[in-house]
């Protein structure tokens, strides 16, 4: 935990407002990709009740915790409640079988600047809610998977499968989309590099 | 799509996505979600100047924000083209300055047009109320539902007087206002008509719609428009009077199943029949269907004859009318 944001939340729950923004500064942008490549259309409502749920439950944060891996942890819980919602009058949301493409088919609306970005972020919504949250918490927030662990509550070594799980299903999920073999083969190179450079070209 | 609205857009993918929460929404969405989780006065963000009050929505081109201008309550709709095509820009100029030209109660006024760090923007008058769409979720009378429209044909006429077509005309770009009069909205694919004034005058003269791309929606625009043929003032007629019949009908005057048999059904001039025991006089419809004619040269001379006949009629069959002239015959 850098010891600044472990500052700013000790700040923040002895009633330092500032420090309370400073963290939310900081850590805005995150969020706002989190939810990016899993809702489709607006997700200003989502974004908005991860922060004020963050607010209302800061002092729940254990001393030594990761703040970021209890935003995200947050921020994953609201996205299950937004899929349990969605998907009320039918079964229920599965997070280690379904799909975003299943969930909320729809087009990426996240930037894309080049095909192996959009072909990357559309595979993503391919593969099991679950894996798709550990694969782009690990690439475009630089999460060890310990801190992954610890913001989804899950152990350590659970964590590991599922991103090696998460690779490979990201990767047939790849072959199966594109149509282009010289684009896929400079996906699939280049894997890791890619991914984390989606995160680059966000507003 | 369901069989029951034929509208699709043609060459205007954008308009079948979901809004992306695009970067001013986001900048908005920050500032007002640290305002209000800290209590921080909220600092609006600013297009061009003006401050942005909330989104209005996103059309083919680009999306529109209520704003105002720094210190000034009133409310205006900016309508912001992020993309940097030369194509897009260059529309929306057009529309701009097409729309300063006129000037008409109820055609949304053109304030301003420029570029910005974020794209090309218009700044034009903003009608609070609905969507004619919304307005008529609400059952109307046939009565009440030509009054409400009358205001947009006078519009249309006027603007065809100052050369200027609409070439989108569908429920969706007709807002009504509080006082229950339509207003035209969104000449996002205005064009001069031929041979006029503004077009002699300018330098527009070139189209703006790509070769081969059909801009319009399917089952409001004219069969001129669908063979690609030259339109004029009549084109736009055809398309207010397929907003005249559905609003009077409560159903589209083509229907079919896709965009195809929709188009299909306008080119051949199969108009559905009006459903049984409506309450729209013979006179209306006829002059509305009149409107709907396939061939150009059939239709109403202009939208100004049109409105003059569509009031003519209105006054025709007020109760007060009947009742006058039934006293007058009593009386002898």
């Amino acid at each position: 935990m850098s010891r600044e944001d472990a500052d700013l939340l000790g700040s923040w729950r002895q009633g330092d407002l500032e420090a309370g923004e400073l963290l939310f500064e900081r850590y805005y942008a995150a969020v706002v990709r989190f939810f990016g490549n899993k809702v489709v259309g607006d997700s200003a409502d989502l974004i908005q009740e991860t922060f004020e749920e963050c607010i209302r439950s800061r002092d729940r944060v254990r001393h030594g915790d990761d703040f970021r891996s209890f935003l995200f942890g947050v921020a994953y819980n609201v996205l299950r409640r937004h899929y349990e919602r969605l998907r009320r009058h039918d079964a229920r949301f599965e997070p280690s079988s379904m799909s975003v493409a299943d969930l909320c088919p729809g087009p990426v609306t996240m930037v894309a600047t080049r095909d192996e970005h959009r072909l990357l972020l559309e595979a993503l919504r391919r593969i099991p809610v679950d894996l798709q949250v550990v694969l782009e918490l690990f690439y475009w927030e630089d999460m060890t998977s310990a801190d992954i662990a610890t913001a989804l509550g899950s152990p350590h070594g659970t964590i590991r499968t599922r991103l090696r799980r998460a690779r490979q299903l990201l990767e047939s999920a790849l072959s199966k989309l594109s149509y282009d073999s010289r684009l896929l083969a400079r996906t699939l190179e280049n894997l890791d590099g890619w991914a984390r450079d989606v995160r680059k070209v966000q507003p | 799509m369901t069989s029951d609205r034929p509208c699709r857009t043609i060459g205007q993918g954008q308009r079948d996505r979901p809004d992306p929460v695009g970067p001013i929404e986001q900048r908005r969405l920050h500032e007002e979600l640290r305002a209000r989780l800290f209590g921080r006065p909220r600092a609006r963000v600013q297009i061009a100047g003006y401050e942005v009050l909330h989104p209005l929505g996103q059309g083919g081109m680009g999306s529109v924000y209520a704003v105002c201008r720094p210190g000034d309550e009133r409310r205006l709709a900016l309508k912001l083209v992020e993309s940097s095509s030369p194509r897009a820009i260059k529309r929306l100029r057009r529309e701009g300055r097409l729309l300063a030209a006129l000037d008409h109660p109820y055609v949304a006024k053109v304030h301003d047009v420029g570029v910005c760090d974020e794209g090309t923007y218009v700044v034009m008058d903003c009608i609070d109320g609905t969507t004619l769409t919304d307005w008529l979720a609400t059952p109307r009378g046939w009565r009440a539902t030509l009054t409400c429209l009358s205001s947009a044909i006078d519009g249309l006429a006027s603007a065809h007087r100052h050369g200027v077509l609409h070439r989108d005309l569908k429920p969706g770009n007709l807002r009504v206002d509080h006082q229950e009069h339509a207003w035209l909205l969104d000449f996002g694919l205005a064009k001069p008509l031929p041979d006029s004034v503004v077009e002699r005058a300018s330098t527009l003269r070139q189209p703006l719609t790509r070769p081969g791309s059909l801009m319009g929606t399917v089952g409001y625009v004219a069969p001129e428009h669908l063979l690609g043929d030259p339109l004029d003032a009549r084109s736009d007629q055809f398309s207010m009077c397929v907003v005249l019949y559905e609003a009077l009908f409560g159903q589209p005057p083509f229907a079919g199943e896709s965009a195809e048999e929709v188009g299909l059904a306008v080119l051949s001039g199969k108009v559905q029949p009006p459903p049984a025991g409506h309450a729209v006089p013979s006179r209306v419809t006829a002059l509305v269907l009149q409107g709907l004619r396939t061939e150009p040269e059939r239709r109403h001379a202009s939208v100004g004859a049109l409105h003059q006949e569509l009031a003519t009629a209105v006054k025709k069959s007020t109760g007060a009318g009947r009742w006058s002239r039934w006293w007058r015959a009593l009386r002898g």
